[in-house]
């Protein structure tokens, strides 16, 4: 048993070493449950949420814009933002040396970003360009670096450039993409439909991580838009307005196209126009689109207004008349004819065919204040038309009441001096007298594609200012104003029947209206009898003064380019296509 | 020698069986609270397998406990060549496991040969050790034991398996030392060991060195750190008596990984506090106590061997997990016996826990009777 006792003796010493490496495994288990230093705890906690994980928003595509034969208007391209993991970066010599002339840093530079902190801990993300083009972007890709994150940023391309860019409106933001978005325009006002729904989630930086299920919302890709505009429609309005402001020495002006029958906006074309590739504030300052965000006193145009009211409140109809003085006072003002000379006992019809203030003063003179503002007011004047871009403004009526209202401001309105309209407020107008005294919505997405569903938008009427009888009277009138054989009108479009009005607006400034400029106006529509096409000329400041003599023949010269290209045969051939039984237009409203 | 009493389960140790059944059920627990809402199909079988090994276990556990250890201890010869064999068929045919390293064996089901031959190996060491008995205080007979060792335990390191290999060594050191190793030559071979570690380091891994360096200096390697990060972190927010059982914010959050097995302990000590990290690390004692009484009791020197080795493989293992788990030793994936998830590694510890029972039913007779 010799051998036994040593077994024994040993066991005794073995089980005081087991013993003692126990109470050394004890005593640090203590030492960490218990006595943790409460900052180590927290560091090591934040590491845990932050160091190894990090959250990517993936991004859904942004809806594109079509005009309304299918042209792109609204492309997405990318920018890129360029980071990088250190703690997963080799060769940071060689890393910073190929990165340096792509991301535009000095090579030393990123070579220090690549360092741990003096704690020996990596960064788990380093910026290195908040936005690099996408060439670039691909450049870098092809490097195939170790930890380096590529985050595509959603840019826009406009290949109609600025043609459509005051309707199309621009996107862009703070380099962060998540302040990215649409500004005025279609891109403004449909931002959120346009943006779709963003989806977050959270990627491990850990080598060999577990699959995180924490990811469960989808990304839900924008909405495309298809709009009303024509893009050659558009094209040609821009051509006529640029050289007509050329011309007539304009500072700008407005040439908008709609369709009275259902509120369909084609062509919005403004001068000056604006860059969606320029950035630059004086740019920046471009983008609004004239034709819904600018007001103006539209003048003697707001006559087919007046003329509208006055027939359907039945106080006056074509067998009116009046004594002419040229002048005459009221509430202190001086109300005076374009030529300040009487013209005088002029009929109704005369009244708007001579465009005589003092007879529109006196109509709604004989109407009253009670009468004409709820008309006013059925016409649109003075609130928004609701029309589907970015930035419009309401225009201002002055009504009875307000501070500024007065006996001469109420008569000044029904020539257009004193109330502010939006041109597209103007034409919405005139498009009710088009459209039988029903004033359409106008809008400019004619239809929204959700991936295979796509969404048309029916035309809606948005009011009755007049009846459809008072609708024809005024339309009859308007045809006798642009062919009434004394009138001082440079504008012959022989072949069909055109309904118009042309406007002088004087221009308000805080000491009086300027007596040396104007805003020349033209509104119109064709063919009289039954229209396709409505459109408002505006140009600012002409050398010309006159609308009659400026906006009316570049309207003209409109109407030439416009009923070949929306291919409107002139009205012998139409009534004979209509005897026939067919529609001419091949419309689908 | 007495002769053994017929009725071989009166002195059967259902202390030891008990306490080992308690730490397999602990373990089962803390198995599924690492595996709970997994998605992944390997760890959502982790639960019913570990059930399955353990019945497989306990039926071992009878089995090798009605085997007379002496009767084994007669085949070592042939017991160490199968050991030698599998260890061989592994680097031949072997699969490469989840780690990388080639050390799973497709019979069937995958097991690891390593696991069987390095409890295999402590019967042959027991028996070669009592057959050189009486001169084991001669270097000689250290040196032919340490060869007896050595070639299976290279085997196992080239595999590359570190962590059994070393536990191999380990075993054998205790053995060796109970059987009478002078002090003069523990201190020639623990100079030895010192002088052979940079050849060690050199003939390692890559991984492997990769896991020691992580050690020295651990933002070498931020995964490796993660772990060790999310390990004390899970420790050190239990607190006395942890976040409750299945609210383990560091285990149900994913943070801690490898959970069911290398960092269980990190999951009981999160969810259980200290006192269930405490229990867990008395229950084990309990364990190893059981086993070197029954080195005492044991009829021979033989029995004596087999329940040190089996005590030192079970401390040592034990140890090394706890260690890595508080951040003392480097990871080198040991599983804490009986707790942590793994099939060859349970029935290999109760087939430890059979021979122990195998030598305690036939202690020597006591002298009251």
């Amino acid at each position: 048993m010799n051998g036994n006792e040593t077994l024994h003796r040993r066991l005794t010493l073995l089980s005081l070493v087991l013993m003692a490496i126990s109470g050394v495994l004890l005593v640090r288990l203590l030492s960490f449950q218990f006595r943790m230093n409460p900052e180590i705890k927290e560091q090591l906690e934040t590491n845990a949420e932050n160091r190894y994980h990090r959250t990517v928003e993936v991004l859904p595509t942004r809806g594109q814009i079509y005009d309304r034969n299918g042209h792109l208007l609204a492309a997405n391209s990318f920018e890129y933002r360029i980071g990088i993991s250190p703690n997963q970066v080799t060769d940071r010599q060689e890393v910073a040396r190929e990165l340096a002339p792509l991301v535009d840093m000095p090579e030393d530079q990123i070579y220090r970003l690549l360092q741990p902190d003096e704690n020996g801990i990596f960064s788990p993300y380093v910026l290195l360009a908040s936005v690099v083009s996408f060439d670039i972007g691909q450049q870098i890709a092809d490097l195939e670096i170790d930890g380096i994150l590529i985050e595509p940023i959603p840019t826009r391309l406009y290949p109609q450039g600025a043609l459509t860019a005051q309707i199309v409106g621009f996107f862009a933001g703070a380099e962060d993409t998540k302040e990215r978005r649409g500004y005025w325009g279609v891109e403004g006002y449909y931002q959120l439909l346009l943006a779709g729904q963003s989806k977050r989630i959270t990627t491990s930086t850990i080598p060999v991580a577990e699959q995180n299920q924490n990811n469960i919302s989808t990304v839900r890709d924008g909405i495309d838009l298809v709009l009303t505009i024509d893009r050659d429609l558009q094209y040609l309005a821009q051509d006529v307005l640029d050289r007509a402001v050329e011309q007539h020495g304009a500072t700008g002006g407005t040439i908008l196209i709609m369709n009275p029958r259902t509120g369909e906006i084609l062509a919005i074309a403004n001068s000056p126009t604006f860059d969606p590739a320029d950035f630059s504030p004086e740019n920046l300052e471009l983008a609004r689109n004239q034709a819904v965000s600018d007001m103006y006193e539209p003048g003697s145009v707001f006559k087919v207004v007046t003329m509208s009211i006055a027939l359907e409140a039945g106080t006056h109809d074509l067998s009116w008349s009046y004594y002419d003085p040229g002048c005459f006072e009221a509430g202190g003002v001086n109300i005076c004819n374009w030529d300040r000379v009487s013209h005088g006992n002029p009929s109704f019809a005369q009244v708007f065919i001579e465009s005589l203030n003092t007879g529109t003063a006196t109509i709604f003179k004989e109407m009253g204040r009670t009468l004409v503002y709820p008309m006013l007011r059925e016409f649109g004047i003075g609130s928004p038309t609701g029309v589907d871009l970015e930035g419009e403004s309401p225009g201002i009526l002055v009504e009875p009441g307000d501070p500024n209202w007065n006996e001469a401001q109420f008569l000044n309105t029904s020539y257009g001096q004193g109330v502010s309209l939006t041109p597209l407020q103007m034409l919405c107008a005139v498009n009710a007298i088009a459209n039988d005294g029903l004033m359409m919505q106008p809008h400019i997405v004619k239809a929204r594609i959700d991936g295979i569903e796509v969404i048309e938008t029916h035309p809606s009427a948005s009011h009755r200012p007049i009846s459809e009888q008072t609708a024809h009277t005024a339309r009859d009138i308007m045809v006798q104003i642009v062919t009434d054989p004394n009138r001082e009108m440079e504008f012959e479009f022989p072949g069909y029947a055109v309904a118009g009005k042309t406007g002088t607006a004087q221009i308000p400034t805080p000491y009086g209206y300027d007596p040396e400029a104007s805003i020349a106006t033209f509104v119109g529509f064709l063919p009289a009898d039954d229209p396709v096409v409505s459109a408002l000329i505006k140009l600012d400041r002409p050398a010309g003064y006159w609308g009659s003599k400026t906006a009316a023949p570049v309207f003209q010269e409109l109407l030439e380019r416009l009923v070949v290209l929306m291919e409107i045969p002139q009205d012998s051939q139409r009534f004979e296509l209509v005897a026939q039984g067919g529609d001419p237009f091949e419309r689908e409203y | 020698m007495q002769q053994t009493k017929p009725n071989i389960w009166r002195d059967f140790d259902f202390t030891l069986l008990g306490v080992t059944l308690l730490l397999i059920i602990i373990g089962i627990l803390m198995i599924r609270s690492a595996t709970m809402d997994a998605v992944d199909p390997d760890l959502i079988n982790r639960v019913p397998s570990q059930v399955q090994f353990t019945i497989i276990g306990m039926a071992v556990v009878f089995i090798v406990a009605a085997m007379d250890y002496r009767l084994l201890g007669s085949i070592h010869s042939f017991i160490y060549g199968f050991v030698i064999v599998i260890l061989g068929l592994v680097a031949v045919l072997g699969v490469v496991g989840e780690a990388g390293a080639q050390s799973w064996l497709n019979v069937g089901l995958q097991v690891q040969p390593a696991e069987l031959g390095k409890m295999l190996l402590v019967i042959t060491l027991a028996q070669h050790l009592a057959n050189n008995y009486g001169k084991i205080n001669r270097l000689s007979a250290v040196l032919l034991s340490l060869a007896h060792i050595g070639v299976p335990a290279l085997m196992v390191f080239v595999q590359p398996d570190l962590g059994t290999a070393s536990v191999m060594f380990v075993v054998w050191f205790v053995m060796v030392w109970a059987a009478g190793l002078r002090f003069k030559h523990l201190a020639l071979f623990v100079s030895i060991g010192l002088i052979m570690l940079p050849v060690l380091w050199f003939s390692m891994e890559e991984y492997q060195q990769q896991r020691i360096i992580s050690f020295i200096s651990p933002e070498s390697d931020p995964e490796a750190q993660y772990n060790i990060d999310q390990a004390l972190i899970s420790i050190g927010s239990g607190g006395m008596m942890g976040k409750g059982y299945g609210n383990g914010s560091q285990t149900q959050g994913r943070f801690l990984r490898v959970r069911h097995t290398d960092f269980i302990f990190s999951v009981i000590a999160e969810e259980m506090g200290f006192v269930g990290a405490t229990i867990v690390i008395v229950l084990m004692g309990v364990v190893i106590w059981r086993c070197l009484r029954g080195a005492a009791v044991a009829a021979d020197a033989v029995g004596s061997l087999i329940c040190y080795g089996v005590a030192g493989m079970v401390f040592f293992q034990t140890m090394v997990s706890i260690g890595m788990n508080l951040n003392i030793l480097p990871v080198t994936g040991l599983t804490l016996p009986f707790v942590s998830s793994g099939g060859s590694s349970l029935v290999t510890m109760l087939i430890g826990i059979g021979l122990v029972e195998s030598v305690v039913i036939r202690r020597r007779l006591r002298e009251y009777t």
